[in-house]
């Protein structure tokens, strides 16, 4: 189940086309552009080709314009749905996950990156604030890292939370972990940082303190708070590249991709 | 050794190692000791199957498979060729309770080892949590090291008491710093050889120095009989390590490259480590892509990890068989030379 999109120079402009996946045949549905209107693919003043993804066939190229219009309009629900599918059983791309695997994902994320309903998220930032849950992203606790962590047997990582709260400018980030053997179940570390808007679809967080709970835990990390903190730490430039209701996808500075899901604060 | 043929100037080389050579066979090697080997086998079944009717399925399962009683042997052999020194005309009781302690200690530590690795097989045979599940393996395990504790300590030798106690807190260590230095690709050798030592050179060792001991033999012979197994232990493991590179996974029983897969670098991974930047990537990502494990093999074998292992591996050897020159020449010694040849002979 690979995915590659496939882009000519010119949509890099017009931010992105999307096909549907359909069995073997794929076709060109719709387009959005960045008005966030829904353009049919008669409307296509562009003039593109159609745009494939996965398998090819021959006839694609020459695909008719009934055929097009027989396919649904993919939604936004539907790539959603995608997006959860492929994240399951890889506990969210943390302990490493195929190169395909990844390519697939970047892939449904940059097609709702295309139907962003908030393209301007710093001007209504009530809709980011609250309890969010990592749901995927492109950091990853490997190797070596991994293994001083204790994240192999000794210690296990449970949901990475991001509480952000508007009216503070501030963005609280808490991993939970689970020391097994110890019976403590609610060990927590908590990074407290704040933010600025530095434009109309991102912003700059800076860091401010970190803690872990309980004491005994923090004798476990001592020696390797540097290490977690080079891992998580949110500092820098951060950008909402997709918004809704209940889904987050954000980019920062360094390549990395983060998918959260809103969710109830505990 | 080359001669020139009469005539024409023809050289015509002689290689006087071209003589077919049987290649050495634990068997043969252990002829000599062959007696002592049987009544151990009697003496541990008893020991340990006396206790519990489970205990007894238990001991016939793991004491009843070919295991090569390598370590029994070499303390057999190094009693009889340090015997000879201190005019000691047979074995003494010590002798052949060391001799079972040692295996009893060995033993334990491979029950406990395949719990660990949720292993299924060895020796051909189910291992003994595959059959009687991980309680009755953890549970003889732990009377196999108890029991061995109190032989040990009814032989009543407080220099070999230490010298054993130390063994089994090095077999502990010795997991503890592999466990820790997973897919660490900043080992080094000597951390390796550290490693090693805990988990395999330190039980031959105060085998050896132990026969040697209950031998009443002078310090310095009792020293270089620990060296001797030291080395011995050392170039033992890494010929192991070596081969989880080289043979196939039929011949090894288990995946090749296992060790590699979890994590675990051993020497011919450090050297190759030295050379490849694209080998500790791959490392690091622990080969989560596809492929990649195979590659990283693939990489080690090509960037001279191999045969620097090999180099390292043939280094103990010899210094193990200068260890023995303080022994008198003699069928058992001869014997203990040709071990350490045994062992190099799997990676020629």
């Amino acid at each position: 189940m690979t995915s590659k999109l496939i882009q000519p120079p010119s949509m890099a402009a017009s931010r992105g086309a999307i096909s549907r996946r359909a069995g073997n045949v794929k076709v060109l549905v719709s387009f959005t552009n960045s008005n966030s209107k829904t353009l049919s693919f008669s409307d296509n003043s562009f003039r593109l080709r159609p745009m494939f993804i996965g398998k090819v066939t021959e006839q694609s190229s020459a695909s008719s314009p009934n055929e097009q219009q027989e396919e649904e309009a993919i939604t936004v629900t539907q790539i959603k749905e995608e997006l959860y599918e492929a994240l399951k059983g890889i506990n969210r791309g943390i302990f490493g996950v195929t190169s395909d695997k990844k390519t697939e994902i970047e892939g449904l994320v940059k097609l709702l990156e295309c139907r962003n309903p908030t393209p301007e998220p710093t001007e209504e930032l009530d809709k980011i604030g609250g309890c969010w849950k990592l749901i995927y992203s492109t950091i990853t606790v490997l190797g070596s890292k991994r293994t001083k962590l204790g994240l192999r047997d000794f210690v296990s990582l449970g949901d990475l939370l991001q509480h952000i709260d508007i009216a503070q400018g501030k963005t609280v980030h808490v991993l939970k972990f689970d020391v097994r053997g110890l019976n403590l179940l609610d060990g927590e570390f908590r990074i407290v940082a704040s933010f600025k808007i530095s434009s109309k679809s991102s912003v700059e967080i800076t860091y401010e303190s970190s803690t872990i709970k309980p004491d005994q835990l923090m004798n476990i990390f001592r020696k390797n708070m540097d290490l977690l903190l080079g891992i998580f730490n949110p500092e820098g430039l951060f950008e909402i590249s997709y918004l809704d209701e209940d889904l987050q996808v954000g980019r920062d500075g360094k390549g990395n991709v983060f998918v959260l899901e809103r969710t109830e604060k505990p | 050794m080359r001669s020139v043929g009469i005539g024409q100037a023809q050289t015509v080389t002689f290689d006087l190692r071209q003589e077919s050579k049987q290649p050495i066979s634990l068997v043969n090697l252990f002829e000599l000791v062959a007696d002592d080997l049987q009544t151990l086998n009697d003496n541990l079944l008893s020991i340990v199957g006396a206790e519990n009717p489970v205990l007894i399925s238990a001991a016939e399962q793991i004491f009843g498979a070919g295991g090569k009683r390598m370590r029994p042997g070499l303390v057999f052999l190094v009693s009889h060729a340090t015997a000879e020194l201190a005019g000691l005309k047979e074995l003494t009781t010590e002798h052949r309770r060391l001799a079972e302690i040692i295996e009893m200690i060995h033993t334990a530590s491979l029950i406990h080892d395949d719990v660990l690795d949720e292993s299924d097989m060895r020796r051909g045979k189910e291992t003994v949590h595959e059959l009687f599940g991980t309680r009755v393996a953890v549970l003889a395990g732990d009377f196999m090291f108890a029991q061995a504790s109190w032989y040990l300590a009814n032989l009543e030798n407080l220099q070999v008491i230490k010298l054993i106690s130390q063994v089994i807190k090095d077999f502990a260590s010795g997991e503890i710093k592999q466990a820790s230095s997973l897919f660490d690709c900043d080992t080094k050798l000597d951390d390796y050889l550290l490693k090693s030592f805990y988990k395999t050179a330190s039980l031959v060792a105060a085998s050896t120095k132990g026969a040697a001991i209950f031998s009443r033999v002078e310090t310095d012979v009792t020293e270089q009989m620990y060296e001797f197994g030291k080395n011995l232990g050392l170039s033992f493991q890494i010929v192991d390590d070596i081969l989880d590179f080289t043979q196939s996974t039929e011949q090894l029983g288990k995946p090749a490259g296992s060790d590699l897969a979890k994590g675990n670098l051993t020497a011919p991974v450090i050297f190759a480590l030295e050379k490849e930047a694209r080998l500790r990537e791959i490392i690091e990502s622990e080969f989560c892509e596809a492929g990649s494990l195979e590659e990283a093999i693939e990489m080690v074998r090509e960037g001279g990890g191999i045969r620097r292992a090999q180099e390292l591996a043939r280094e103990k050897a010899d210094d193990a068989i200068k260890n023995l020159q303080c022994l008198p020449r003699s069928a058992f010694r001869s014997a203990l030379e040709e071990m350490v040849m045994y062992n190099l002979e799997r990676i020629d």
